[in-house]
Formats: C-alpha cells, structure tokens, sequence
C-alpha cells in the first residue's frame, strides 16, 4: 500500500508556517480556510510519512514506536482503495457526447498566420491603393514649410 | 499504488494528440476515446473534491465540453490540460457553494464485504473519512486526494499543478496529519 516508485527522495524541512510570517494573499481559485483558518492536526512520526510516501517499509514505520498510526493508516487505507476502484458512472461517457456540439471544434487562426492568396483582382487592389497612398504622402511632405 | 512510466506517457501523448487532429478534422465520435481514456481518474478527483456524485459528474460533462470546444488550444498534454480544467471547475465549486456534508452513493460499485457487519464498518468509516475530507481546505484536499486516491507521484503532482515538489510533500503531510487528528479517535 502507499507504494510510490517516483520518490523524490526530499526531506519534510518545510513543515508548517513560520511565526510571525505576514498572512499572503489568496491565489486564484485558492479556497480559503474556514472559520478562523484554525485547522487540528497531529504529529505524525517522520517515518510513518515515509512509509506512506512509499519511502520506507511498513516495519522501518513500525519501528519507529509508531504502530498505532500505521494501523491507523492502514484501516484508512481500507476506504482509500475503495476510492481508487471507483469508475465513471455508465451513462456519462453518452451524455458528454450528447452534449457535444455537432460541429467540429472551431481552429482560430491569428490573421498574421493566415493563408493569403493574391488574385489578380486583390493585386491591382492592393497597387493602386499603395500608388495612392504614396502620391498622398508625397503630396502632403512637399506642401509642408521647410 | 498505481504510477504512470514516462515511456507509457510519451505513447499515450502521441496517441492523444492523434486523436485530437481527428476529432478537429471532423470526426466528433473520435472524442469518445479521450473520454474514455481520462473519465475514470477525473471523475474520481472531482468526486473526492466535491463529495457529491451529482456535482461530480456536472464538472466531467462541463469539462470535456469546454475540452472539445477548446480542443484546437490544447499545448502538449492532453491529460494534464484536461486535468487542470476539471481542477479548476472543482475549486471553482468549492469557492462558491459552502456546504456542510455530501456522502456519495457507491449503489453501481460492487460490494467485497463479506457481513452486514464489515458492510456497516465500510460505510462508517467512508462517511467520516468524507466528513473530514470537506473540512481540510481545498488545496489540502486536493494534494492528498491526488497522493492516496489518484496514487499520482509528487513530480506528476508538481507538473499537474504548476507548483514544487516540497510544497506538495507539506500539503499532504498536512492533510494526512489533520486527518489524523480529525478520525484518530474512533479508528486508532
């Protein structure tokens, strides 16, 4: 149980919040702490956080004069692995698809990426409108007081 | 405890984004494979989040609909992106409804409980374990559920999360010694 083959092998020298820290700002979607933000908590034996971690063994844990968390940890365990077994209700996977919009899924493509196809009518377009708008730069430069 | 190698990711990815240039070509039923690739751990997440399998399974469906819509946006992988938007649907529940106890109903799951009495224990522990579940706040929550439910590793959590590996291993010793706290009494 617990057993997790990407260990990191870190330490736990970053357990709880230094007194005197500033509370921080809540991040986005962060859900804050109810009531006073007090939250009961137990010391858990180093070991047993190991073994948990898939770190250690459950007799390194035991070792550790922990006996009574692993048990605890184990007959927790029990509900955790129901957990795990547990599946998508049937009926779901066809009501998504249901729900789906019968179109495919819309592909915006920014206009710098666009495809652009010159037609000789889109080409004569485009060079009278430079030719314009370089005679009416040129004009408005020459008609400014040197 | 289950954990996914990277080879299997880098398949499974290869396969996805496969499927996703199907499905933006037009073939709709192709979406049907994602679903089913994905539902069973998002649906576990969302259910463990929010307690309630009715909200559960809005979050899925609203999700895999802002999935395909959004489909064409997808960078990189397809499951941590979807992961995060049912993530994010289920915080979003969480900030909004404030709610005091919502057990699930496991009637479609099958029973390994030999007498009505081991049944009866189950149901206890399950129903006090989803008490103290819902009083552990959220990112709390969501770090043990993703450690002891999902059975993800920590570098899996810290690359679903965008968050560090040291600040993940606190959160769930957090949750699991306030867990502790909270159930130790009865069931120690």
């Amino acid at each position: 149980m617990f057993h997790d083959l990407h260990s990191d092998g870190l330490g736990d020298g970053q357990k709880g919040k230094r007194p005197g820290q500033p509370e921080r700002p809540l991040a986005d979607r962060e859900v804050p702490l109810d009531g006073n933000g007090s939250m009961q908590s137990t010391a858990i034996a180093d070991a047993v956080h190991a073994w948990l971690d898939g770190e250690a063994t459950e007799s390194e844990a035991r070792r550790a004069d922990s006996n009574r968390e692993v048990d605890f940890w184990k007959r927790l365990d029990e509900d955790l692995a129901a957990r795990r077994r547990l599946r998508t209700p049937a009926h779901l996977q066809a009501q998504i698809m249901n729900a789906l919009p019968m179109h495919a899924p819309v592909v915006i493509t920014p206009w710098w990426k666009r495809e652009f196809v010159v037609t000789p009518t889109s080409a004569i377009v485009a060079a009278t409108t430079l030719v314009v708008a370089a005679a009416a730069a040129t004009a408005f430069v020459l008609r400014l007081p040197h | 405890m289950r954990t996914t190698e990277p080879e299997q990711l880098v398949d499974q990815d290869d396969s996805d984004q496969r499927i996703i240039q199907r499905v933006l070509a037009g073939n709709r039923d192709d979406f049907t494979m994602l679903i089913t690739r994905y539902s069973d751990p998002l649906y576990r997440h969302a259910l463990c989040m929010t307690g309630s399998p009715d909200v559960a399974e809005d979050i899925l469906q609203l999700s895999f609909i802002k999935a395909y819509q959004h489909l064409a946006e997808v960078r990189g992988r397809f499951d941590a992106w979807v992961f995060r938007i049912v993530a994010n649907g289920c915080k979003d529940w969480l900030k909004n409804i404030r709610r005091s106890h919502l057990s699930y109903d496991e009637d479609d799951q099958p029973s390994g409980f030999a007498t009505p009495e081991e049944e009866l224990d189950r149901t206890e522990l399950r129903s006090d374990l989803d008490m103290a579940l819902s009083s552990l706040p959220a990112s709390l929550r969501e770090a043990f559920v993703m450690k002891h439910v999902e059975g993800r590793s920590y570098e899996e959590m810290a690359d679903l999360l965008g968050t560090t590996v040291g600040a993940l291993k606190m959160r769930v010793h957090r949750a699991r010694e306030a867990l502790q706290a909270l159930l130790e009494e009865k069931y120690a």
